[in-house]
């Protein structure tokens, strides 16, 4: 009976050590190139950082242009007019709750992206490229919130398009 | 014959110091908050006047040909009618365009390991 118990502890104890720790396992060819390319990685995070910095401030600009000049505009122009449609207002708050949701989602993804760049990925390239992964699941997100926006822009254009032809 | 009052001594030097060593320190403190707020409202990512992050001139062309643009604004609509909601839905459609113009935004590739260099497992 005690033979077995002791069989099952070590057991128990191999299979913990087989868990992956915090650290993901990365191959050692993985570790050496990002040692290796650790500089020009970096310099192209860089580059990245700033190109996500001028697509957020213009699709941004894009965004507060439609919610501005277009769909609130207009259903403050059906509420003058008593003309109740539900999907229009429904549409500007799903707007205005998947813009918020891209904007706090673009600063978490700048957050990673910043720390990941501060990280010496030439002594810590495991550290590195478990941020790299939080990283690339923060810009999917943000890829995904545009395509979400677009969806409800193009809603909007579905809607307005049977208003118009119930006036 | 009257007596001489004692002189009272001041440390106008020492004053100064203090003020000017208490003006610094405030200045400092509410810089640091002004700064952590800065990075932590988000603005930073969002501020193109840092270096290294200041518009191009391609940008800065295309920016002032937009402004030049008249913009259509449907609060100035005065009826609705079907030509003005016809209006609404081409000058939208513009802007639609406008935003898918915007090739690949936040592609994943530029973060894939192929394209650091990294070898698959």
């Amino acid at each position: 009976m005690k033979k077995k118990w002791i069989f099952s502890y070590y057991i128990i104890l191999v299979l913990f050590c087989l868990v992956p720790t915090g650290a993901s396992a990365i191959s050692e060819g993985q570790k050496n190139a990002i040692s290796e390319n650790c500089l020009s990685i970096k310099d192209s995070l860089r580059i990245t950082q700033r190109v996500d910095s001028r697509t957020r401030v213009y699709l941004g600009g894009k965004f507060e242009t439609i919610l501005t000049k277009f769909i609130k505009p207009l259903n403050v122009k059906l509420i003058e007019n008593n003309i109740s449609d539900l999907g229009l207002i429904e549409n500007q708050s799903s707007f205005v709750e998947a813009r918020a949701v891209f904007s706090s989602d673009f600063i978490r993804y700048q957050q990673s992206l910043e720390e990941l760049i501060g990280i010496n990925c030439e002594a810590e390239p495991e550290i590195f490229y478990d941020k790299l992964l939080i990283t690339r699941e923060r810009r999917r997100l943000m890829s995904q919130d545009i395509s979400k926006i677009k969806k409800i822009i193009l809603n909007n254009v579905q809607l307005v398009t049977e208003l118009r032809s119930n006036i | 014959m009257q007596e001489d009052k004692p002189k009272k001594i001041t440390h106008g030097g020492r004053n100064l110091i203090l003020l000017g060593f208490f003006a610094t320190l405030i200045a400092t403190i509410t810089t640091g908050i002004s700064l952590v707020i800065y990075h932590n409202s988000g603005d930073i990512y969002l501020d193109r006047s840092r270096p290294g992050f200041l518009p191009d001139q391609e940008e800065i062309e295309q920016k002032d040909e937009n402004e030049a643009d008249e913009v259509y604004d449907f609060s100035k609509v005065e009826k609705l009618t079907k030509e003005t909601l016809g209006e609404y839905l081409e000058k939208l459609e513009e802007e639609i365009k406008t935003v898918d113009a915007y090739e690949k935004p936040f592609d994943m590739e530029i973060l894939s390991d192929e394209h650091f260099g990294i070898p698959a497992e």
